[in-house]
């Protein structure tokens, strides 16, 4: 074991990392989940939107990071429409139309809302930050019909948003490097609240912009989308994907342990041999 | 002559066009938001043609790999097949079609899902390879990375309610600090680089006019 651990130790990492992963989601464990003061931020934010305050959404990702910006859209959108908000969609990325119809499949709107009254999606807007500057201006300037093709003029909810003055605030559903223009595009021109759903790994790069206030909060990953649900009491795909990254997290953290307790034993043999040597 | 139509009036028609969307951003001059507003839907649609110009690029490319037969040049064949195939099921049937879902569920979800999955494989191997006390620094990084790994793991608090004050506190000051450097730098840098470019310094984005 220990000459496969030195020699090949991916093998044996491998396979446990598959059984760690894969025995969690067959047998839910209901490990503790802690709600992190940065995600209690966040829900008290969308816990003041008003009946009939509009949100500028902008699902900005690809299926490869949707189980942690996938868990974090559906949870806020619910969250969104329980409290009467409206929302209107629309997609910096490629696959921002594919992603949108998974997460309606997802979500069931509340009685009585209806598309294209309570929200609208407007597809997929090339052009990058130039695309947000021209929607945060004047949005019926950059298109002229949503995702479905129907023009904006049939739509109730577009007769109510004309530019960014019109939002109460823009959410950024992100795995990409977009987040940031949006704060010159959104936050310093309109100084309305900014809030991101970025993966994991954009936290310590975003974390300065919240710092300086540029982005109002933010929902760390796969992790802020099970604590979104805990505090919003709807449990959903987050929670269930929460055991893995736990046991996953302490898997590594034991391969850090063992990784290094091998390394120091192999040093200190080392140089008791050379001192025997010298010796 | 050539000098002029080739760098002289490009420098001169982006310096021009720069300028009135550097002023339209700072200034709330009226006439400068209509200006800005129509240049934005003209480089939105510049950006559209763009995304078609990447397609011609793409295939233009892999018909060159195929032809000269360079190496794995059947992926080419491949790549060119699908990228037909998602044309064609796309354009001709919509992106709301049944075949066009299957499509983009079944292979380039699955794909994409799996590139991303791979790298939970190899941060694991790391973890145990490669994240040692060799030193003094990588000693420092280790218990600070492990530290952050404690108080990102979702049941830390249930431990011990210090590890995520821990974590934010690494997340919030050293790692911050060094986060805002690498910020505060690349603006500087993109401030730079607009100034050379209205000033007619920086050409490089002409196609390889060269430098003054």
């Amino acid at each position: 074991m220990s000459k496969i651990l030195r020699e090949k130790p991916h093998i044996p990492i491998y396979a446990l990392l598959f059984l760690l992963t894969a025995l969690p989601l067959l047998q839910p464990l209901g490990l503790p989940i802690s709600v992190s003061s940065t995600t209690k931020s966040f829900f008290e934010i969308i816990d003041e939107i008003e009946e009939g305050d509009i949100v500028f959404f902008d699902i900005n990702f690809g299926p490869g990071s949707w189980p942690e910006n996938g868990p974090q859209a559906v949870a806020v959108i619910k969250h969104i429409w329980a409290k009467g908000g409206k929302i209107l969609f629309f997609s910096l990325n490629t696959n921002g139309p594919q992603m949108y119809d998974k997460m309606m499949s997802q979500i069931q709107p509340p009685d009585g809302y209806e598309y294209g009254v309570d929200w609208v999606y407007l597809g997929f807007l090339s052009g990058g930050e130039t695309a947000q500057a021209a929607l945060t201006t004047d949005t019926w300037s950059l298109v002229q019909s949503d995702y479905l093709g129907k023009s904006l003029e049939s739509l109730p909810l577009m007769q109510e948003v004309r530019s960014a003055e019109d939002a109460k605030l823009l959410i950024c559903n992100t795995s990409g490097a977009l987040a940031w223009a949006w704060v010159r595009q959104w936050h310093e021109p309109y100084n309305k609240p900014y809030l991101l759903l970025p993966i994991g790994i954009m936290v310590p790069s975003s974390a300065v912009y919240v710092d300086a206030g540029q982005i109002a909060a933010l929902l760390p990953g796969s992790r802020g989308a099970a604590e979104y649900e805990i505090l919003s009491n709807r449990p959903g795909e987050a929670v269930t994907l929460t055991d893995t990254l736990t046991i996953q997290q302490a898997f590594i953290m034991i391969l850090i342990i063992i990784g290094n307790i091998m390394f120091l034993l192999e040093r200190q043999g080392k140089s008791s041999k050379n001192t025997r040597r010298a010796i | 002559m050539s000098e002029i139509y080739k760098k002289k009036i490009p420098l001169l028609i982006t310096a021009f066009f720069l300028f009135i969307v550097i002023l339209e951003y700072f200034l709330a001059v009226p006439f400068l938001k209509t200006v800005g507003l129509e240049l934005q839907s003209w480089a939105v649609l510049i950006v559209a043609f763009a995304i078609g110009l990447g397609g011609v690029n793409i295939t233009k490319h892999h018909l060159l790999r195929i032809s000269n037969r360079d190496e794995d040049w059947y992926l080419s064949i491949w790549l060119l097949f699908l990228l037909a195939l998602f044309v064609v099921v796309g354009i001709g049937f919509g992106q709301q079609s049944t075949y066009f879902k299957w499509l983009y569920i079944n292979v380039y979800g699955a794909l994409s899902s799996t590139t991303y999955s791979v790298l939970a494989l190899f941060i694991t191997s790391a973890a145990f390879r490669a994240f040692r006390a060799r030193n003094f620094d990588a000693s420092v990084l280790l218990i600070s990375g492990f530290l952050v790994l404690i108080g990102n793991t979702p049941a830390s608090a249930s431990i011990w309610g210090g590890f995520p004050l821990i974590q934010e506190w690494i997340m919030k000051v050293p790692t911050a600090a060094s986060t805002r450097v690498i910020v505060i730098g690349a603006a500087l840098g993109m401030v730079t680089l607009a100034l050379r470019i209205i000033t007619g310094k920086e050409t490089g984005f002409l196609g390889g006019a060269g430098e003054e």
